[in-house]
């Protein structure tokens, strides 16, 4: 009986141990915030290169910085920031965007606001109706 | 053995167990948060395509990109080709579908799905990988690895003009961020390049001549002294690049020669402002993301004379009134500089000022708020989207969008509404010389122009002769001087 009784206890306290107690050991993997700004850019003559510096394409997106420190981007490199809607260019379209660059200092958007190539000038009317949308945007890295 | 005796017992060993349970966990948590596991690109496509294939038997690879690893910024990570996060796409063309997944230490920890319709997906080769790519990068042009963002080496592979293409990113002898291409295909490199500065620095007016350029540093900000015109004093604020830690720099000759004001443990500047009576008080006021300083000798000495618990993001001095905007939702208010008083705001502030009638004036992520009678009150801004940090000047507060600026007066409350042809990247309120005009708006488009808008909304052109994005513009007695930041260009990196 006594037996019994003992390992009835070591039995339940084991399983409150591991019901109650913190053992998540997901990753912080993504980062959802709401609300937040989607613009859509165009290359001008000017610049010799797009965000990557690589051929422009589809998908590739810049971050920009924290606060006023332009040595701090918002997110890591590598990051794959995923839209709540489709994205439609004259491009390309989809969710999904890789940050592989930074771009310059702007203040004026949300904070985790997401500027995507929206192909060259000719496109800039397209850029310019496609506006400043809000949209939910997961971050992923 | 009695009851009492047993009940004791129970409890002594219930408890036993629990603690010994809770130390096992613990432990074998930091066992498995301490196993680092790296893979190569190719590793990190082989662990993903079992789960892929599950999702879609036909699905293709578009993109696989290694992730910085948050954790250990100063790292060198990828030294041999393997890193410990990645982010994979996959795509599913004739359903327009796609799949994302993240790696960590040799783990799939995240999946998501979404569309695309961007035709860029590929068959997975099997030849050719990030440590052969690393191997010959190094070999032909001695690429480093980065610190802090993109730290170490990464790798990339996607579709570029319909070649499959391998990326090496890392940094050139110049510490400039650099990319190395490689034809997966045939292991040719097919591109080489590096993100050059061009221009950047402080100007008066149209000078090709930089009044302080450093190509060490990056300008954030900069202010005159309300009295420039007689005491020329001006301080200008930014970040060392290599070193990554702020800088602040004060000139009493209008720029031709400048003093480092050194200030120890000096956190991120978020503001510099004069005293409006600089002249009698010769009185300072540096926020950072800490703390506020105070000088009253021309920079000399600095007195600390508030420390903030929690990160100060933006801040606003005006004739005597102090107000700070801390990042968990509080604006903290002093008349004194010794007594301050804290208020919540709604969810999410960015910016803080105090307009004419002494009211702060609240940005947040989509509304602009202003405080009277202990209430915070939305402002009917009367255009969409209102995005543009709020600047403050003579009794008028102007609020921009990706295509309108409005000018809205203190006192009557009356909007003055001006829209624009092109994509507005940044605009400038800028004081006259003479305080009776209004001041005057420059907005600086998306593609780099710089326009003053006329009264009734015209907008004017203002060529510019140095290189380089604007940062800031301020007037002292109508002569402009500019803050610019350098442009980064993309260009071909010559082996060496």
């Amino acid at each position: 009986m006594k037996k019994i009784w003992i390992i009835g206890m070591a039995v339940l306290s084991t399983i409150l141990t591991f019901s109650f107690g913190e053992v998540n050991t997901t990753y912080a993997a993504a980062h959802v915030y709401a609300n937040q700004d989607v613009t859509a850019y165009v290359r001008y003559s000017t610049s010799t290169k797009p965000a990557g510096g690589g051929d422009y394409y589809w998908g590739v997106a810049a971050v920009r910085y924290q606060g006023s420190n332009p040595l701090n981007p918002i997110v890591p490199f590598g990051t794959t920031v995923s839209t709540s809607l489709p994205i439609k260019s004259p491009i390309g379209s989809g969710t999904s965007f890789t940050v592989i660059d930074t771009g310059a200092m702007k203040p004026a958007l949300s904070p985790n606001n997401l500027d995507i190539y929206w192909g060259e000038w000719y496109n800039q009317d397209s850029a310019l109706s496609f506006g400043q949308n809000k949209m939910t945007l997961t971050y992923y890295y | 053995m009695t009851n009492k005796s047993r009940f004791f017992l129970s409890i002594f060993i219930l408890v036993g167990f629990c603690v010994f349970g809770y130390l096992s966990n613990s432990v074998s948590k930091e066992t498995f948060s301490s196993i680092t596991t790296e893979l190569t690109l190719r590793q990190a496509v082989d662990l993903a395509k079992e789960e892929v294939y599950k999702w879609n038997p036909n699905a293709q690879l578009s993109n696989i990109v290694s992730v910085d690893n948050p954790e250990e910024k100063n790292k060198t990570d990828g030294i041999d080709g393997k890193r410990r996060y990645w982010n994979l796409q996959f795509v599913a063309q004739i359903e327009k579908k796609s799949m994302g997944l993240t790696i960590h230490d040799g783990q799939i920890v995240n999946k998501w799905y979404g569309e695309d319709d961007s035709g860029r997906g590929f068959d997975i080769p099997s030849i050719f990988d990030s440590s052969d790519a690393l191997k010959k990068t190094i070999a032909l042009y001695n690429i480093k690895p980065g610190k802090g963002w993109a730290g170490g080496y990464h790798f990339q592979l996607a579709k570029q003009k319909e070649k499959l293409v391998m990326t090496v990113f890392g940094r050139d002898s110049k510490n400039n961020f650099s990319r190395v291409d490689f034809d997966i295909l045939t292991g040719e490199i097919t591109s080489a390049l590096h993100k050059v500065p061009y221009g950047g620095g402080f100007y008066s007016g149209n000078s090709n001549a930089p009044l302080f350029n450093d190509e060490q540093t990056t300008l954030i900000g900069s202010v005159m002294s309300p009295n420039f015109v007689s005491d020329k004093s001006l301080f200008l604020w930014g970040i060392r690049n290599e070193s990554n830690s702020p800088f602040i720099e004060m000139s009493k000759d209008g720029g031709l020669s400048w003093i480092n004001i050194n200030i120890q443990n000096l956190n991120n500047i978020v503001n510099v402002q004069f005293s409006d009576n600089y002249k009698q008080d010769r009185t300072v006021f540096i926020t950072t993301n800490d703390r506020i300083l105070k000088s009253t000798n021309l920079g000399n000495i600095w007195e600390i004379i508030y420390v903030s618990k929690q990160e100060i993001i933006s801040s606003f001095w005006d004739s005597n009134k102090f107000a700070i905007l801390t990042n968990n939702n509080n604006v903290l208010v002093s008349s004194d500089e010794e007594n301050w008083v804290s208020f919540d705001t709604p969810e999410g502030g960015s910016n803080i000022l105090i307009n004419s009638n002494g009211s702060l004036i609240l940005k947040t992520i989509d509304s602009i708020y202003a405080r009277n009678a202990d209430v915070w009150t939305n402002i009917k801004v009367p255009f969409k989207n209102p995005y543009g940090e709020p600047k403050h000047i003579s009794d008028k507060l102007m609020i921009n969008s990706y295509n309108t600026i409005g000018l809205q007066d203190d006192f009557t409350g009356e909007w003055n509404i001006t829209r624009t042809l092109y994509q507005i990247e940044n605009v400038w309120l800028v004081q006259n010389s003479e305080f009776s005009q209004d001041p005057t708006i420059y907005a600086y488009s998306k593609d780099g122009r710089l326009f003053r808008i006329q009264k009734g909304g015209g907008s004017f052109q203002v060529k510019l002769s140095n290189k380089g994005t604007i940062a800031q513009i301020i007037n002292a007695s109508n002569n402009l001087f500019f803050l610019m930041n350098p442009i980064l260009e993309w260009e071909n990196w010559v082996k060496g």
